[in-house]
C-alpha cells in the first residue's frame, strides 16, 4: 500500500504545484489521478518513486518512509511509463523493452524470453519489432513499448502517465481491457494519470480528481458518479455521464454491504446470541475462512434456546440463493422478489465477498435520489 | 601554358621524392593523432564535467577560449620555452588548440538530449553514472565527433609550422622551401598538407554522419 501524508510540492521557481495532499493507494487496485492540465498529476506522480522530493510531507510505501529508501533501488521496483514516452533512440526495441531486466542483471535467454513475451502482449510481432529502432515505429506502437519497458521487471508497483494517449480508440480500448486483465491476475498496484473520464470510470477501483494542486474527490467510479462532490466535479465528468449513470442499472458490487457481521461455524451459540445483541442485527452470516457455510438468525438461536451448549454449525441455515459479483441489480432484485429472501450473499470466486441486503438496496436509492435533487437544484 | 609547366614541375618533383614526401607526411599524421588522441580523452571529459556541473562550465570554457585565441605560434613558442626543442613541444601545442570545439561540442551535445529520455533512463532506475554511458554519452556521441573533426582539420594545418620549434612533418618541406626560394618545394609541402585537411574532414564527417542515423 502506498501512503502519502500531508504531502506539498514547492518548485523551485516558487510555484506551489501540490498543496496538502493526503492519498492511500491500495495494493492490487488501479487508482486514477485525473484533473486539467497543470493539476499536478504528473508531480503526484513522480513523489512515488522519487523523481520529485516532497517540500513538506511523507510518502510511505508498505508503511516505510521512500526518503530513507535508496532511489535507484526504489525506482527499479517501480515500473514508470512517462508522459513523454521516452524510449532510447539509440537502442533497439528488444534492448528498450529488457532495460530493467538488463540492469537488474537478468540472464541473456531469460529476457529474450520476456521480451517476446511482452511484445506479444501489446500486439507487436516480436520478430518484426524486436530489432527495430523506436524512430522506426508509429506513435502508437511506442506508446506501447513504454508501456511493456515498465511492466518487463514485474515491478509491484506501476506509474502510467497518460500511457494510452497517442493510441487509436480500438487499440486503446484493447490496452486497457488487457490492463483490466493483467491487474487481475498478477494483482500490482497501479497509479494511472488520464485525461479521458471514460477511461478512467472504465478502469478505476479508486479515482482522484484533482484541481490546482489539491484533490477534490476521491472514491469509487460509482461514488464520484452517485455523488459528485461540486459543480466542478459535474462539469469534468460531464452531465450526460451522470444522466445515463442514474438511469442505469447498477450491478450488485456497488450495493452490496461489504462488511456484514460474520461468525464462523465453530462458535457457540451463546456467542452468536451475545454479538446480535451487542450490534442490533436479527442474524449473523457464518462463514468459515472465506467460505461461505449459511446463516444464522435470532429465531433459530431462541427456538434452541440460547444457553443450550450447542454451535452454531449445528443450527445454521445454508442459503437457496447465492449470486456472483458483478451481477446486474436487477437480477438480485427478481430473486429477492420470487423467494422472498431478505438478502441474498454476493461470492467472488467462490469466496465471500458481500451480501445485498434490503436496506443496502434502499440506500442506494436514498443516494441516487439526493444526487438528483442536487443536480436539479 | 605557365599554369601547366608549373603543375608538370611540382608533379615531377613529389614523384622524384615521393620517399621523402611520405615520411614527412608521416610524421605529420602521428603529431596530429597523437594530440587529437590526448584532446579526445581530456576535452570529453571537461565537457562531461562542464554538462554535469553547471557551475564550473563557464570556467573550464573560458580557459579553453582563451588557449585558443592565442596566435598558434606564439603558443607554440611559449610551450617550447618549457618542454624545448620538438615533438613534445608540438604535441602538446596542438593537443591545447584542440580542447575548445572537444569540449564546447561535448558540453553541447549532452546538453542537447532530449530531457525525457534521460528522465525515463532515472525513472527505470540508472545510476547518474549509467544514465551517462548507456544514454546520454551515446547520444551526444555526434556532436562529440564533430568536435574531434574540427579540431582535427584545424590541428593538420597548425602542426605546418611545427618546424619552428623543432616538430617535423609537412611544414619542414615548406620552411626549406621558404629558405631556398623554390616555389616547388612549397607546393610539394603545401599540397600533401590540405589533402590531409580535406580528407580528415571527409572521413570524420562520414564517421559522424553514420553515428547520426543510428540515432534519429
Ligand atoms: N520543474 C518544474 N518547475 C516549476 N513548475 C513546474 C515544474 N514541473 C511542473 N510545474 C508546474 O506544476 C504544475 C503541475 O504540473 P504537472 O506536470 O504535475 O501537471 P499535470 O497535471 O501532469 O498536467 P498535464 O495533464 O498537462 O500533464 C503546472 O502548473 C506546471 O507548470
Ligand atoms: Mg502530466
Amino acid at each position: 500500500m502506498i501512503r502519502l501524508e500531508k504531502v506539498k510540492k514547492v518548485y523551485d521557481d516558487g510555484f506551489q504545484a501540490l498543496k496538502d495532499i493526503n492519498l492511500e493507494f491500495k495494493e492490487g487496485e488501479i487508482n486514477v489521478l485525473i484533473g486539467p492540465s497543470g493539476c499536478g498529476k504528473t508531480t503526484t506522480m513522480k513523489l512515488l518513486n522519487r523523481l520529485n522530493e516532497p517540500t513538506d510531507g511523507t510518502v510511505y510505501i508498505n508503511e516505510k518512509d521512500i526518503s530513507q529508501m535508496d532511489p535507484v533501488e526504489l525506482r527499479r521496483q517501480t515500473g514508470y511509463v512517462i508522459q513523454h514516452i521516452g524510449l532510447f533512440p539509440h537502442m533497439s526495441i528488444a534492448e528498450n523493452v529488457g532495460a530493467v531486466p538488463t540492469l537488474l542483471k537478468w540472464d541473456k535467454d531469460k529476457i529474450d524470453k520476456r521480451v517476446d513475451e511482452l511484445l506479444n502482449l501489446v500486439n507487436l510481432d516480436p520478430e518484426t519489432y524486436k530489432t527495430r529502432f523506436p524512430s522506426e515505429l508509429s506513435g502508437g506502437q511506442q506508446q506501447r513499448i513504454g508501456v511493456i519497458r515498465a511492466l518487463a521487471a514485474e515491478p509491484p508497483v506501476i506509474l502510467m502517465d497518460e500511457p494510452f494517449s497517442a493510441l487509436d480508440p480500438i487499440s486503446r480500448e484493447q490496452l486497457q481491457d488487457e490492463l483490466l486483465r493483467l491487474q487481475k491476475e498478477i494483482n500490482k498496484t497501479f497509479v494511472f494519470v488520464t485525461h479521458d473520464i471514460d477511461e478512467a470510470l472504465k478502469i478505476a477501483d479508486q479515482i482522484i480528481l484533482m484541481q490546482g494542486g489539491e484533490v477534490v474527490q476521491k472514491g469509487k467510479p460509482s461514488e464520484v458518479l452517485s455523488n459528485p462532490e461540486n459543480d466542478f466535479v459535474v462539469d469534468f465528468i460531464g452531465k450526460h455521464r451522470l444522466e445515463e449513470n442514474r438511469n442505469s442499472i447498477p450491478n450488485v458490487d456497488e450495493v452490496m454491504m461489504e462488511k456484514p457481521l460474520t461468525i464462523s461455524s465453530s462458535e457457540s451459540l451463546t456467542n452468536a446470541y451475545e454479538s446480535m445483541k451487542q450490534h442490533g442485527v436479527n442474524s449473523l452470516v457464518v462463514v468459515d475462512r472465506g467460505e461461505l457455510k449459511g446463516q444464522v438468525s435470532i429465531f433459530d438461536v431462541i427456538d434452541v434456546g440460547v444457553y443450550e451448549n450447542k454451535l452454531v454449525k449445528e443450527v445454521l441455515k445454508p442459503f437457496e440463493q447465492v449470486v456472483e459479483i458483478g451481477t446486474s441489480l436487477k437480477v438480485v432484485l427478481d430473486l429477492m422478489e420470487k423467494n422472498n429472501a431478505a438478502n441474498i450473499p454476493v461470492m467472488n470466486n467462490n469466496q465471500f465477498a458481500g451480501m445485498v441486503t434490503r436496506g443496502s438496496v434502499v440506500e442506494l436509492l436514498a443516494s441516487v435520489y439526493a444526487n438528483s435533487q442536487r443536480e436539479g437544484a | 601554358m605557365d599554369v601547366i609547366q608549373k603543375i608538370t614541375e611540382i608533379g615531377q618533383y613529389m614523384i622524384e621524392n615521393w620517399a621523402h614526401l611520405l615520411s614527412l607526411t608521416f610524421d605529420h599524421i602521428l603529431m596530429v593523432l597523437y594530440g587529437m588522441v590526448l584532446a579526445a580523452v581530456v576535452g570529453i571529459s571537461l565537457g562531461i564535467v562542464c554538462a554535469k556541473f553547471e557551475k564550473v562550465a563557464p570556467i573550464i570554457l573560458s580557459i579553453a577560449n582563451i588557449i585558443q585565441i592565442i596566435p598558434s605560434l606564439a603558443l607554440l613558442s611559449i610551450i617550447m620555452l618549457y618542454f624545448g626543442l620538438g615533438f613534445t613541444t608540438v604535441v602538446i601545442g596542438l593537443f591545447l588548440y584542440s580542447l575548445l570545439p572537444i569540449i564546447r561540442n561535448t558540453y553541447v551535445g549532452l546538453k542537447e538530449v532530449d530531457g525525457h529520455v534521460s528522465e525515463a533512463g532515472k525513472g527505470i532506475g540508472m545510476t547518474p553514472f549509467q544514465l551517462l554511458y548507456k544514454i546520454q554519452i551515446p547520444l551526444a556521441l555526434p556532436f562529440m565527433m564533430a568536435g574531434v573533426r574540427i579540431a582535427t582539420v584545424i590541428a593538420v594545418g597548425v602542426a605546418s609550422i611545427a618546424p619552428f620549434v623543432g616538430g617535423d612533418g609537412l611544414g619542414r618541406e615548406i620552411v626549406s622551401g621558404i629558405n631556398s626560394r623554390n616555389e616547388t618545394m612549397i607546393y610539394a609541402g603545401a599540397i600533401p598538407a590540405a589533402i590531409l585537411a580535406v580528407l580528415a574532414d571527409l572521413i570524420l564527417g562520414k564517421l559522424e554522419k553514420r553515428q547520426k542515423n543510428k540515432i534519429a
